[in-house]
């Protein structure tokens, strides 16, 4: 059924091995479930998600890479475009004519060309730069636009958090 | 006159007083979901390892609520984190479900089951809409999630990684887990110690 899948996510897993990216780690969470990963992400130089690691699940649809993958966080964060459930929405995570928001161009959407790699990195760019016209976490965009110090500080908490101090 | 009550009649009498008895005077024992799957009773097959996968990935779940779904769902590591993604939560089983399992699992999570009949909140990872604070609340730190407190001690930026790269290339599954999952931890254990050293500054 998902054996197209497997297959390229196997081969997408051997190249995140072999070639390391700097920042990133994914893999699926067991042997015998390719189409359930766990990744980290570390959080950019210069932002204050700087030193924190950041966890997430990626779940990956039986037509991948037709559909593309949703990603959720799995630790304390706060971010105008990851939902209060830890959902991220962005837009390599939408596929192409599914537009919830009507501001991303086909070019930045999902096709089967992107890949658990290229997603990460838009994460952490993301991270680094967040689009407050996506408001995934009202709350968050709210604080990001009008009191940045605490977005910051309760930022720089979460980053703490992540790897335990 | 004769006859009138026979071997069959009695027969037939004792299965609608047994089936009397069973469906209608003790309908507790019957009506619960677990007397219904108990034919089945795949108890014994959840490996320790199928929860600890679980429980990796969701440490705010109790490992008595993980083992309970798999044993329900015949150990599908899949089906319960699919559970667990859509509903936010696992039910915790039911005190007769607990008694009977004991945990093999040394961690720290199996000595503090969670309350039972406590606040929903707890087992919902996602906090209320109300609050503006950090979304996702209740996850455990990546250090205690793999268990690296002890290699914390040991370990030196750097030196694992030499180890790690002399060791042959292999492409094979097995091997790419393994090596997949040590460069996971080394990551977690160097930003552990950089984000030490940014504190100190």
């Amino acid at each position: 059924m998902a054996a197209k899948a497997v297959r390229r996510l196997l081969s997408e897993y051997r190249e995140l091995i072999n070639n390391e990216t700097e920042g990133i780690y994914a893999g699926p969470v067991s042997e015998d479930n390719f189409m359930l990963w766990e990744c980290l992400i570390a959080g950019p130089p210069d932002t204050p998600f700087e030193g924190g690691m950041f966890s997430a699940t990626l779940k990956f649809p039986d037509d991948y890479p037709l559909s593309p993958p949703e990603l959720k966080f799995t630790c304390e964060i706060l971010h105008p475009n990851v939902y209060p459930d830890g959902t991220v929405c962005i837009s390599i995570l939408h596929p192409p004519g599914d537009d919830p928001n009507m501001y991303e161009s086909a070019s930045e959407r999902w096709s089967p060309i992107q890949s658990v790699e290229k997603v990460l990195l838009s994460v952490m760019s993301m991270l680094a730069e967040p689009n407050d016209e996506s408001g995934a976490n009202v709350d968050a965009s709210k604080m990001f636009r009008e009191d940045r110090a605490q977005y910051e500080s309760i930022v720089r908490r979460c980053a703490r958090k992540s790897v335990g101090l | 006159m004769t006859g009138s009550i026979g071997i069959p009649q009695l027969i037939l009498c004792a299965i609608v007083a047994v089936l009397f008895y069973r469906y209608v005077l003790s309908p507790s024992q019957t009506s619960g979901s677990p007397g219904l799957t108990s034919g089945r009773r795949p108890r014994a097959a959840v490996s320790p390892n199928d929860i600890e996968s679980v429980r990796v990935m969701f440490p705010q779940i109790s490992v008595a609520a993980i083992r309970w779904d798999l044993e329900r769902n015949g150990s599908s590591v899949s089906a319960t984190t699919e559970k667990i993604l859509n509903d936010g939560f696992l039910p915790e089983p039911p005190a007769s479900a607990v008694r009977q399992t004991p945990s093999p699992l040394p961690s720290s999570v199996n000595g503090q089951p969670r309350p039972l009949g406590g606040t929903g909140a707890s087992q919902a990872p996602a906090p209320s809409p109300s609050s503006s604070a950090a979304t996702t609340v209740g996850y455990s730190d990546l250090v205690t999630r793999y268990s690296l407190h002890s290699r914390l001690e040991t370990y030196r930026p750097g030196t694992s990684m030499v180890q790690l790269s002399s060791s042959p290339k292999k492409n094979d599954k097995a091997s790419l887990f393994i090596r997949g999952r040590e460069r996971r931890d080394l990551m977690i254990l160097e930003a552990r110690k950089k984000m030490e050293a940014m504190l100190r500054r």
